[in-house]
């Protein structure tokens, strides 16, 4: 600290040379004059005092027959003075200064604690929505209010607080518990019916009155279980169960012989792009000519210790591609067909419990076709009114 | 009776103060370092040793690569490698 301060105001190191260099030492002292670092090498005096006080030093040298040489002058003021014609260095620091006072005045990145259920990008976006955005400026922020909105935007949220700390703002969201669904009987429907086509195996009957029997075959749309009263529009009247019945899928996929493919012609065009605060500048300028140009991204963020710096270099590459129609094997048709099929039944098979599976396959007018037959045991009932 | 209890006050402070005139004060860090106030000269100076002329006596620090680190106008601050204190009345 005391170093920090000698180099802000300015000091000098100068020999002494003479026979009392003692006596300048003592009467230097005596008339108030601080000095450091005294060494004496041979018969010459080093030492270092403020350059405040060089005149007083050159008298008391004078007054002891001493020479004084000062070697060297360090700190703050001789930096500048060493530096007084090279003005684009003072500009430089000056606008360096302003730029960091202007860039704290703005928002560089936004923080979102860990979340279960509730994506951060959702909360991001919510709060972009509302105001808070990279390269904001920060009055005009208006916390609580953002708060209030991003709440009433996102009702999953319990608790949200928005924080404005230094260059950055910290979201902290508190997520709403579920509670059960309390179902009551006068939300339950009044009748039951069958969603899909299928032969009853058997029926869980909890409110009403089954319509049907196990191994009769339905319909879509006809009624299974109906409400158990008898009176004609009776409010409490209410329906509720599982029918479980065997239904019948077919999963077909048809891949053409003639497939169409992208070929990269080998021509590249790369746009420079700085992006700050938001703001993206072009570096160079290139116009797409036609359609058959496919664009890419690269983002190098800065980051300093898990801190985004406001400040990134965008490369977008644009590749020429040329569309290119292949003729493909029927065996290759066929098992491409087949994992589209598959991945399909995984889909279709979801909360069935599957009884048998068949495959059939064709070739046809330059297709191929992949079959899946699928034998499944479900509940078929669902609420008259959905 | 308050004249001759404000005199004996006024005696007893005037003798403090000549006592704190009198006095130095010698800190010693280990042997790498000594801070010396009220002193009112410097009679020798070099890398084996030094003497000051404290208020009442005076005090010679022999060692290696002695330096004064610190001089103001009644303390100063030797750095270096102390290995005797002599004083010397």
């Amino acid at each position: 600290m005391l170093k920090l301060i000698r180099w802000i105001f300015g000091y000098i190191i100068f020999t002494i040379e003479g026979k009392n260099s003692l006596n300048f030492i003592n009467s230097s002292s005596k008339s108030g004059i601080n000095l450091w670092d005294i060494t004496k090498i041979d018969k010459i005096l080093f030492a270092r005092s403020a350059s405040s006080e060089y005149e007083n030093l050159l008298k008391t040298a004078k007054l002891n027959n001493l020479k004084l040489k000062i070697i060297e002058r360090r700190g703050f003021p001789f930096f500048c003075l060493e530096r007084k014609n090279r003005k684009g260095l003072a500009v430089g620091l000056i606008l360096f200064l302003l730029i960091i006072q202007i860039l704290s005045l703005y928002i560089w990145n936004i923080n979102v604690n860990d979340l279960k259920n509730i994506n951060k990008n959702e909360i991001i976006s919510a709060a972009e929505k509302f105001g808070i955005r990279k390269g904001t400026l920060k009055k005009t922020i208006d916390a609580q209010l953002v708060n209030q909105k991003i709440m009433s935007e996102i009702p999953d949220i319990a608790w949200i607080s928005v924080n404005i700390d230094g260059c950055g703002a910290n979201i902290s969201v508190k997520e709403k518990i579920e509670t059960p669904e309390i179902i009551s009987s006068e939300s339950l429907p009044r009748a039951m019916k069958a969603s899909k086509d299928g032969q009853v195996v058997h029926i869980e009957t909890y409110k009403g009155n089954p319509v049907i029997s196990a191994g009769d075959a339905v319909i879509t749309g006809q009624i299974l279980i109906n409400s158990d009263s008898n009176i004609p529009n009776d409010e409490k009247a209410c329906a509720d169960g599982k029918v479980w019945a065997k239904t019948f899928y077919n999963i077909t996929e048809r891949v053409s012989l003639k497939k169409t493919i992208k070929e990269k012609t080998g021509k590249e065009n790369q746009i420079y792009k700085l992006w700050l605060l938001g703001k993206e500048i072009p570096i160079n300028f290139w116009v797409k000519p036609n359609e058959n140009w496919e664009k890419s991204e690269i983002n190098n963020f800065f980051k300093i210790k898990n801190f985004e710096i406001p400040f990134s270099f965008k490369k977008e590459i644009y590749t020429e591609i040329n569309e290119v129609q292949i003729q493909i094997t029927p065996e290759e048709a066929l098992s491409c067909a087949e994992s589209l099929a598959k991945s399909k039944l995984f889909e279709e098979i979801n909360n069935k419990e599957v009884l048998s599976q068949e495959y059939e396959t064709k070739l046809e007018n330059d297709e191929a076709f992949f079959i899946i037959h699928l034998r499944c045991m479900e509940n078929i009932a669902v609420p008259e009114n959905s | 009776m308050p004249k001759e209890k404000h005199k004996l006050l006024n005696s007893l402070f005037t003798a403090s103060v000549k006592l704190a005139c009198v006095s130095s004060h010698i800190e010693i860090n280990n042997n790498r370092e000594a801070r010396i106030e009220g002193c009112r000269k410097i009679l020798e100076y070099g890398e084996l040793k030094i003497k000051i002329l404290l208020k009442s006596t005076s005090v010679v620090f022999a060692g290696r690569n002695l330096k004064i680190k610190c001089l103001t106008s009644d303390a100063l601050l030797i750095e270096g490698f102390i290995k005797s204190v002599e004083f010397f009345n």
